[in-house]
């Protein structure tokens, strides 16, 4: 298979046909880890497909290694004439290539900012004017009757509640949310978050970049509750989630306990028990596609 | 002790009285194991992120809270609040959650903005 044919049928596929399938599959659900190995990888190798698939036709190779391609590019950049003996085609594909490429770098650069700068102000503040409940020690509570409770990432991580929500909840459902948070926290979604959101304004007349935020957004949610059920027992998190309409959103940058998801998620909570063994089939997720991603690069299989 | 602690501690000194400015002098009598400079410090670091408002009053530097508490909790949760998706029902349930005497500081609040 070419370089350039590979990277149309990886393209067409993780861009559109695979999160048109996946959307409504449920058997994600009660493999969140899986779901979020797999939707991030549609995502990776989506986006990386058609920046090489722009690349090929812009370089003007269809065979043969995309280095080699790129060397010859450089060269001809270092001789002051980096367009020299391009068509009309060469130039678009180029043109593409490095308008997406920088697109999604400068979003993802403009996010992150915004978020950290936002994670630390946030936490500033919350370390200033929130107290601690005697019974959960690490977790801040805001002296607020609005219930509200969500992770901070950030140096630390912060897990915030606030008196309203103290006051709704039972304290083994308090446990559950706190448990919840945590395991934000454990899995590290924090930087997830900020991926979703630089990614989320792009074009999105295009399957995956329509549904990949709020998908992975799921997945994230449904792993915490995941990690909260080894803590707590499965009543109290489905108590808690029974209540999350009574409660609003998080701040930006944060991840908060909300109404998005609470009926699947209250659902698969039913249904299943948190599994261990989706690990493997993460690494057979992940090792497939960096294959893959060596293949489009290298232009072969 | 952390210095985001004794932060935190310097500004309950100025809730505590929250229509005062204190000088550093003054500051440093609650806190009488801390060093003059460390409460200076401390004083200027809460002054840069903007928690306190320095003024200069002859060859003196005296300092007050920006906010009371209360503000600052409130700016939290109405920050959680913009981002939810039905934000009119959020807001509905907030202003329900207030106590009377809140929403009527909040109204009167209001009716002043909007004959401005």
């Amino acid at each position: 298979m070419t370089g350039v044919s590979l990277a149309i049928a990886t393209s067409v596929t993780c861009l559109v046909v695979a999160p048109t399938l996946l959307r409504s599959w449920r058997r994600f659900d009660t493999y969140p880890r899986v779901g979020l190995a797999v939707w991030s990888a549609l995502v990776i190798l989506g986006w990386l497909s058609a920046i090489v698939l722009f690349l090929r036709v812009g370089l003007g190779e269809s065979r043969g290694s995309l280095v080699s391609g790129l060397g010859s590019f450089a060269a001809r950049l270092g001789d002051g004439h980096p367009l020299r003996g391009l068509g009309f085609r060469e130039v678009v594909g180029l043109s593409l290539a490095f308008d997406v490429l920088l697109l999604m770098l400068g979003s993802l650069i403009r996010t992150g900012v915004t978020i950290a700068f936002n994670r630390r102000r946030h936490r500033s503040l919350v370390d200033l004017v929130a107290g601690h409940s005697d019974a959960l020690i690490d977790v801040c509570v805001l002296a607020h009757p609005q219930p509200l409770a969500y992770f901070l990432p950030g140096r630390g991580g912060r897990v915030v509640v606030t008196q309203g929500a103290v006051d709704v909840l039972s304290s083994a459902e308090l446990e559950a949310v706190v448990a919840h948070e945590r395991g934000h926290h454990h899995g590290r979604h924090g930087a997830w978050l900020i991926s979703l959101q630089a990614l989320s304004p792009f074009v999105q007349f295009i399957p995956l970049a329509r549904w990949a935020p709020t998908t992975v957004r799921m997945y994230l949610e449904m792993s915490a509750d995941d990690f909260a059920r080894r803590q707590v027992h499965r009543s109290a998190l489905e108590g808690a989630l029974g209540k999350v309409s009574l409660f609003s959103a998080a701040p930006l940058g944060a991840m908060g306990l909300t109404n998005d998801f609470s009926s699947r998620r209250l659902e698969r909570l039913a249904t299943s028990s948190p599994y261990l063994l989706d690990l493997a089939v993460v690494v057979a997720v992940v090792s497939a596609s960096l294959s893959l991603v060596w293949s489009i690069v290298l232009g072969h299989l | 002790m952390k210095l985001g602690d004794l932060e935190r501690e310097v500004m309950e000194v100025f809730w505590a009285e929250p229509s005062r400015s204190l000088t550093v002098r003054e500051v440093t009598t609650h806190f009488p194991k801390h060093a003059y400079t460390t409460i200076m410090t401390i004083l200027s670091r809460l002054a840069t992120k903007g928690f306190l408002i320095e003024e200069k009053i002859g060859r003196l530097n005296s300092f007050s809270a920006a906010a009371s508490r209360e503000d600052y909790i409130t700016s939290l949760i109405l920050e959680a609040l913009s981002g939810t998706h039905d934000r009119q029902a959020v807001l509905a349930r907030f202003a329900e959650s207030m106590p009377p005497g809140d929403r009527k500081y909040f109204s009167r609040m209001f009716n002043r903005r909007s004959e401005k």
